[in-house]
Order: structure tokens, then C-alpha cells, then sequence
């Protein structure tokens, strides 16, 4: 066990969450992410019972367009000692964000930090699914996508299949398992009120829905959202004092699998992958347990085939049983390991991945309106398919 | 190096803006030699290492030392996808498309992604033998492209 290990362990906290209201791209637009952001850390302030004048730190990734001093100046904060992004890796970063509060908190640079994402997705460069196709047709690409660009090869959804596809041939993984996760998705979130997608949804439906990039279907995409959402930390000294048990950082990390010069010619293991394995060898290895201890998992669902990947990636089963994993039902309510129960960015919102922060926070709590019996452990995992990609394992 | 007269399908051939690319310092060399009709890759000069897309520094050896090489072309294709959602309106004429991640033969290993013209909308293109070549993208430019070998 690395020094940091024993550095992180239940020694910071989770003490709050918030979030507004979710909806549809575009539909929050007019109220705005400054807005937006606000009430989403206001919300989580009052969960924690604590001022949002008393934050003093501010973590965030994938380039959060509003900056910690405009919160800070909206709620006339005491003081700003704290403001740090993870670097890259979009969505991927979102547990960074915990990596970076950790280290703040445990430095003493700052007391109390919140991490926050908000989202309106109305025009073409707030979309990530349309980011790239903007660039192109005013080529302004980046280095690397100036390779791929004039192939139309521009979206993330086309990006993954790549990984898709080759994850299929050299394994035998079928559509159906893609649209397994995508079922499993919208009967977790049947009784959350808070979800977009509450109906429940058929494997017939799935195969049915529109072609995107073979394999990925529209119900293999989670839909752009509306939104934001807030989460607090501090040290455990203080958590105790507050409002909820604490809910804590028993590990977190940031890791990429990448090792060469592209993301295509990474070798057949890690292209057929979430590119997650180094990330679980760090976070379970930080908190000095093995996949199976984990009691509830919050995967990152961008596309249904990146959990399954995930899965395997996380060890929760075999390299290439992914796809089998899921069509028996394990990752679904009474299955060896619940997936998402609020149903994820597939059915509740996609809100890069902080939602996923807040529903572990809430099994954690018992709170959950889909609440996974007492779980012990949950692990929340970052985007895959990206670098960096991130990931944390919390307790109670 | 056969060119095969489907071009019709490619969204860089079809969609204005997409080629040429926008430059930069380690990447003009590759769209000069395209636009001659030639498909180069970096090598190290020092353990002989290829590498794309063009990076400062060689991942293997970390030598700062290179050299463009034209490499053959011949290559099978590692995984691909149909893309069937336009992106822009523009897109509309190109789709169904392909993108292929082909492996370079004699490179160790390198992957390029590109469209293979001359098949069959929506078949399974994987471990298919390809070969590469240019077609007019038009303004004096050319764009890698890949037909079954």
C-alpha cells in the first residue's frame, strides 16, 4: 500500500449534495449554468447544514465554464483559498475532482471544497456530442482529430464503436448486451423522480431504436441534459459535526491507459476496452480492497457499451464476459452488482458523472429511492473510453 | 495502387471544410506528401520506431530524432463502423459511411483510421485486406483512402 493510500483513507468526506431540477438539452437555457450552479451548491450547502459563505475551495474538471470566483462573489464567500481543474480527459476527469479536493483538504489549503458541474447543452460548443463537428467545419481540429476528422469520424458515439466493434469480433459480445445495460438503465430509474427516462424500456424496443454508428443505437447514447449538480467536502474532524453521517473518500484516482502515441494503436486488450484497468488497479489498490468487495457500482453510462467494458476493466468479471454479465442480470437489482441505481445518465441525466457522485452518496446514506439494501462500499467510475480517467471507491 | 471510382460515400469528399485539415508544425509534412500522393509515417531514427499521429518524441526510445518514411499501404483493418447519423445536414449525402481503423503492415503495429471505398453499405469489414490510396479532395489536395487489396 502506497503512503497515499493511508493518506486518503476515510480521512475526507462527503457531506453534501445538491442539484437542480434536470431536463432536456436546452430546456435550463434560459436560466443560464451561473444560475444553475448556484442553486445546485446552495442545495448541497443546506444538505451539509453548513453557509455556502464557509466554502473556500473549488474542484472541478472537463473545463467547467463557471469560475470559483464568480460563486464566490454571488454568495459573498468569507475567502477563496482553493480552485483546481483535472486536466483533460472530459467526463473522464469528474472523480479527479475528488482527488483534487482530497489533497487540498488534507494540505490545509482549504476547509471546505465544492465540486460542481452545470450544464446547458443548447448550443453547438455547450453539446460534447457535436464539440468536434463544430471544429471541423471551421477547421480548427486538433492535431490528432485533423487524422480522423475528414473520415467524419467527429462524435463520441463514433469513437467508441470503434472500441465496440473490435470488443464484439474478438469475444462474440452482441447488441443485445448493449441494449441489456440500456433496459437495466430504465428500470432502475422507473421510481426516481428526479429521472428523464422513467418508462421502462423492451430489448425489442432497443433493437428497433435508430442506428447511430454501428454498433451504437440512440438508446445505447445517454441524451445531452440540462443541469447541474454539487457535492461537498471536508475533513472527517469536521464532517462529524454536520448534518449526515459522512459518506467517505475511502480512495480515489486518476490513471490512463494510453501509452503510445495514438489511442488507436494501443494494444488489442485496450482498445477492446474502457481503458479503465490501470484506473481499478489504483483506486481498489488505494483503498486496500478487491472488486468484489464493492456492494453497489456507479458506472459511467455515455454509451451502453462502456459499461460493459467497465465491468470487465473494474475485474467484476472476466476480460470479454462482459456482455454475458450483464444478460444474467447481474448488474441489476438483486444481481451481484447493482449498476446505477438512479439509472444513470442513460435514464436519470447526463450530467458527467457528478450524479453518479450523488447516488453513491445516497446508498452510502440509505437514502436512496432505489435504495441497493446497506451497501458498504460503492465504486463511482469517471468516463471510460478517455484520459485521464478517474475513479473513487466510497464508505460509511 | 488501384483507386476504385466509389467515392461517393466519404464524408471528406463531399462535405466542404473538412479537408484540408488544419495544419500544424509536426503535421504538414504528412498532408504535403498526401497531396502528392504519397502516405508517409514518422520513424525514429534511432530505434526505428513508427509512430502517427506525429508526436515530438519517440514513445519508445524518447529520441527527438526522426524521419518521414513512405510506407507501403497494405494493411487489415483492426475494427470500423458504419455511421448512419448525419452530423450537420451536410453529412447527408455521405451517409451510410465507413470508418475503418486499418494496421499498417510493416509498421509494428500502427493504426490509421480511414474510409475503405468499394464495398458492400454495412458489411463487416474486420481483418479485410485493404490497400491504400489517394483521391482528389479537390483545391489541389488529396485524401488517404482504402479499397479491399
Amino acid at each position: 500500500m502506497s503512503p497515499a493510500a493511508a493518506a486518503l483513507d476515510e480521512q475526507v468526506a462527503i457531506v453534501g449534495i445538491g442539484h437542480t431540477e434536470y431536463g432536456k438539452r436546452g430546456s435550463l437555457a434560459h436560466r443560464g449554468t451561473y444560475a444553475l450552479a448556484c442553486e445546485a451548491i446552495a442545495n448541497a450547502c443546506a444538505d451539509a447544514g453548513i453557509s455556502p459563505t464557509v466554502l473556500d475551495g473549488y474542484s472541478g474538471y472537463a473545463n467547467e465554464a463557471v469560475e470559483p470566483t464568480r460563486i464566490a462573489a454571488a454568495f459573498g464567500a468569507t475567502r477563496l483559498r482553493y480552485a483546481g481543474m483535472v486536466w483533460g480527459g472530459g467526463g473522464g476527469g469528474v472523480l479527479g475532482a475528488l482527488v483534487n479536493a482530497s489533497m487540498a483538504l488534507l494540505c490545509g489549503y482549504a476547509d471546505y471544497v465544492v465540486v460542481y458541474r452545470s450544464l446547458t447543452m443548447n448550443t453547438a460548443s455547450g453539446r460534447f456530442g457535436q464539440l468536434e463537428v463544430e471544429k471541423a467545419l471551421t477547421g480548427s481540429l486538433s492535431e490528432e482529430l485533423t487524422f480522423s476528422g475528414p473520415y467524419g469520424l467527429l462524435t463520441p458515439a463514433q469513437v467508441f464503436a470503434l472500441n465496440a466493434r473490435r470488443h464484439m469480433h474478438r469475444f462474440g459480445t452482441k447488441a443485445d448486451h448493449f441494449g441489456a445495460v440500456a433496459v437495466n438503465a430504465r428500470a432502475m430509474a422507473a421510481n426516481n423522480p428526479d429521472a428523464r427516462f422513467r418508462e421502462p424500456l423492451t430489448l425489442e424496443e432497443h433493437r428497433a431504436s435508430r442506428m447511430i454508428s454501428e454498433p451504437m443505437r440512440l438508446l445505447d447514447c445517454c441524451m445531452e441534459s440540462d443541469g447541474a449538480a454539487a457535492v461537498v467536502l471536508t475533513r472527517s474532524d469536521r464532517a462529524k459535526d454536520l448534518a449526515h453521517t459522512p459518506v467517505y473518500v475511502r480512495s480515489a484516482a486518476i490513471a490512463a491507459d494510453y501509452r503510445q502515441a495514438s489511442r488507436l494503436s494501443v494494444s488489442d486488450d485496450d482498445f477492446a476496452s474502457a481503458a479503465q484497468s490501470t484506473l481499478a488497479g489504483e483506486v481498489f489498490g488505494r483503498a486496500g480492497i478487491a472488486p468484489a468487495d464493492i456492494d453497489v457500482a456507479l458506472l459511467y453510462d455515455h454509451f451502453t457499451p462502456m459499461v460493459v467494458m467497465s465491468l470487465e476493466d473494474f475485474g467484476f468479471c472476466g476480460k470479454g464476459e462482459g456482455g454475458p454479465f450483464v444478460e444474467q442480470g447481474e448488474i441489476g437489482p438483486t444481481g451481484s452488482l447493482p449498476v446505477n441505481p438512479h439509472g444513470g445518465h442513460l435514464a436519470e441525466v447526463y450530467l458527467h458523472g457528478m450524479n453518479h457522485i450523488l447516488e453513491g452518496t445516497r446508498q452510502l446514506r440509505g437514502t436512496s429511492v432505489n435504495q441497493m439494501g446497506s451497501p458498504e462500499l460503492v465504486l463511482v467510475g469517471g468516463a471510460g473510453g478517455v484520459a485521464p480517467t478517474t475513479g473513487c471507491v466510497l464508505g460509511r | 495502387m488501384t483507386p476504385t471510382t466509389d467515392l461517393t460515400h466519404v464524408p471528406g469528399l463531399v462535405v466542404p471544410g473538412l479537408v484540408p485539415a488544419a495544419r500544424y508544425p509536426l503535421t504538414e509534412t504528412y498532408w504535403a506528401e498526401a497531396d502528392e500522393g504519397r502516405l508517409v509515417l514518422q520513424r525514429c531514427a534511432n530505434c526505428g520506431a513508427y509512430r502517427h499521429p506525429p508526436a515530438p518524441v519517440c514513445f519508445r526510445c524518447q529520441s527527438f530524432e526522426w524521419a518521414w518514411e513512405q510506407i507501403s499501404g497494405a494493411g487489415t483493418v483492426f475494427s470500423m463502423t458504419w455511421v448512419h447519423a448525419a452530423l450537420t445536414p451536410a453529412f447527408a449525402e455521405a451517409v451510410p459511411y465507413n470508418v475503418c481503423v486499418v494496421e499498417l503492415d510493416g509498421t509494428e503495429g500502427v493504426r490509421i483510421a480511414a474510409t475503405v471505398t468499394g464495398v458492400e453499405s454495412g458489411a463487416d469489414l474486420v481483418d479485410l485486406r485493404v490497400q491504400a490510396f489517394f483521391a482528389d479532395a479537390g483545391e489541389g489536395h488529396r485524401l488517404l483512402l482504402f479499397s479491399p487489396a
